[in-house]
């Protein structure tokens, strides 16, 4: 046994040295000079250590894959860059979408390194709002590596690569938050601001579920752009399907789509989506129905009170019945069992606020049936378990009585057959 | 005296051997702990169904497949709890809060779910189909 735990703590460094010694790049001339020449540059023009890290590298590619030149003119600058016709030097910002693309959107090149890898970046990027604005000649526009970085480009699934799921937000938020920079797009800028607020940011940045959606899942990533108002509702779909499916089944997508208002955004924003709440029903305080329902009576206030009574009903049996298995918890009562029903309940409160996208009071009522029948299951058996309790309690005192009075009875008839024996000697 | 103290000896006798009577037999309440419990009969499964069933506090999934293979998940979604289900056209499981999806062996294959749903043994017993506890993740 002991053997198996040093064998196990020698792996574990050795898979520390392991991941410390990963390919080197190859000293070619442009690592030797520019290394060299990165010793005077200030902090934040450094090439290294981060070139060092950098997945092409890594790969075996080289400086000159993407610059040109001759990386084995060792000591010979001129020909290492000058007189080399393949030297580009700096890659301009209209030119790199190419330079990148020569590699990224050949699939028998990018094969070799992963058979799963996509290869249509370039044309989706073309496609996007950034690819266009480009196209215009307007340079101001994101291109590769102004989100991907420069030199020392990491794999997107490496957590400190700013594309990484979780970085998306702040390398989006870069260009997209400063009002200077966007000045001339006339577009908002205070999406990140929202975003970080809410439910998905949150999930997102704060609880780390990787799950829920950054910039890109809503607007793309290398075809970013505005989704279209009729198309929301298929975006937000992806991940809500039901709540999709119910809506677009319901009465008032057509409404929706006549009036050009944006399905799911209508009710729920865009950027700063918040955990919806039951208030979005509430009338007269916080509905959201109201934004479009002006009026202060008709069917769309009988709808919105009828669920919003229900969703009330519904959270304040499952509250009653909390209260009781709860108290029966507290006194020591065997409640496990009663747990079941309570999490069926919470798992219907959920179901039937999802079935409010469809809009039909029937509907809604048969999905929320089986959570009143579960709370009222958890109800009786709190109530047979606060019963059983007060038994036990009555129990225990009677069977003290018995045993105090038993006590007392003996004790008076053991003196009462001393005192006869008494009586008897005298 | 004698009246009182054979009464209350037999108080006594009572008092002492409910409580042991009461330890004796089983409570009505399901027991918490299980190791395995029935699904019900292999007719109430035809091929492309499934069943959520209760193990102990925790639902699972039990499904059979086209082929009539049976299999037995968790049936909470390891992304928010929501109760998955099983989609008898792309045989896979899938969870309608985010669109979450499994394979028939639990794996998460797409959507947010972080990791696979606890799998279960299924044991065709005397025509019922039983899930035991024997997890195989």
């Amino acid at each position: 046994m002991r053997n198996l735990q040093l064998l196990g703590v020698i792996l574990f460094f050795m898979g520390f040295l392991l991941a410390e010694q990963q390919p080197i790049p190859k000293e070619d001339a442009c690592i030797r000079c520019h290394k060299e020449m990165d010793e005077e540059q200030e902090e934040g023009q450094k090439l290294f250590p981060d070139i060092l890290n950098d997945i092409h590298l890594k790969r075996g590619l080289s400086c000159a894959d993407c610059h040109g030149g001759d990386p084995e003119a060792f000591d010979d600058e001129d020909k290492a860059m000058w007189d080399n016709e393949s030297f580009s030097g700096e890659v301009s910002r209209t030119d790199e979408i190419a330079m990148c693309g020569s590699c990224h959107s050949d699939p028998r090149f990018m094969r070799q390194y992963s058979t799963a890898i996509r290869t249509d970046q370039v044309k989706q990027y073309w496609t996007s709002k950034h690819g266009m604005e480009l196209k215009r000649g307007n340079k101001k526009v994101a291109i590769c590596t102004d989100c991907h970085g420069v030199h020392g480009i990491l794999s997107v699934e490496d957590p400190r690569s700013p594309v990484y799921d979780m970085n998306v937000p702040s390398t989006c938020s870069n260009c997209h938050s400063n009002s200077d920079y966007m000045a001339e797009f006339g577009i908002p800028t205070d999406q990140y601001y929202k975003y970080r607020k809410s439910v998905h940011g949150e999930a997102l940045l704060d609880n780390n579920d990787v799950g829920a959606p950054a910039c890109n899942d809503c607007h793309g990533n290398h075809g970013a752009i505005p989704p279209d108002v009729s198309h929301i509702s298929d975006i937000c779909g992806t991940c809500h399907v039901n709540n999709d499916q119910l809506f677009q089944e319901s009465h008032l997508k057509p409404i929706f789509v006549k009036r050009g208002f944006g399905q799911c955004e209508a009710c729920h924003g865009n950027h700063e989506v918040l955990k919806p709440n039951d208030d979005f029903l509430n009338w007269e305080h916080g509905s959201v129905c109201v934004q479009c329902h002006e009026d202060k009576g008709g069917e769309a206030k009988i709808m919105a009170d009828h669920f919003y009574t229900l969703l009330d009903s519904l959270k304040g049996q499952i509250a009653i019945a909390n209260s009781f298995v709860e108290k029966a918890d507290q006194k020591g009562m065997e409640v496990s069992d009663l747990l079941f029903p309570l999490e069926e309940a919470h798992k219907v409160l959920i179901q039937t606020r999802t079935s409010i996208h469809s809009f039909n009071k029937d509907y809604v009522e048969e999905i929320a049936k089986p959570g009143f029948e579960a709370t009222k299951t958890a109800i009786e058996g709190g109530k047979a378990a606060l019963a059983e309790f007060d038994f036990r309690r009555k129990g225990l005192f009677i069977s003290s009585l018995i045993i105090t009075f038993l006590a007392l009875a003996l004790y008076l008839k053991i003196k009462d057959i001393d005192r006869k024996q008494s009586k008897d000697k005298s | 005296m004698d009246i009182i103290l054979g009464a209350g000896f037999f108080a006594w006798i009572g008092a002492v051997l409910y409580p042991i009577g009461k330890y004796l037999v089983p409570p009505k309440v399901a027991e918490m702990s299980v190791n395995s419990v029935e699904a019900g009969g292999i007719s109430e499964f035809p091929p492309s169904s499934s069943k959520i069933v209760r193990f102990g506090r925790r639902p699972v999934i039990v499904f059979r497949q086209q082929n009539g293979d049976f299999h037995a998940l968790s049936a909470t979604c390891t992304h928010l709890d929501c109760t998955v289900q099983y989609k008898s056209d792309t045989e896979q499981i899938w969870c309608a809060c985010h669109n979450g999806l499994y394979d028939i062996e639990g794996k998460n294959i797409s959507g947010p779910p972080p990791k696979p749903l606890m799998q279960y043994q299924v044991v065709l017993q005397n025509d019922k189909v039983i899930v035991t506890r024997e997890e195989m993740t």
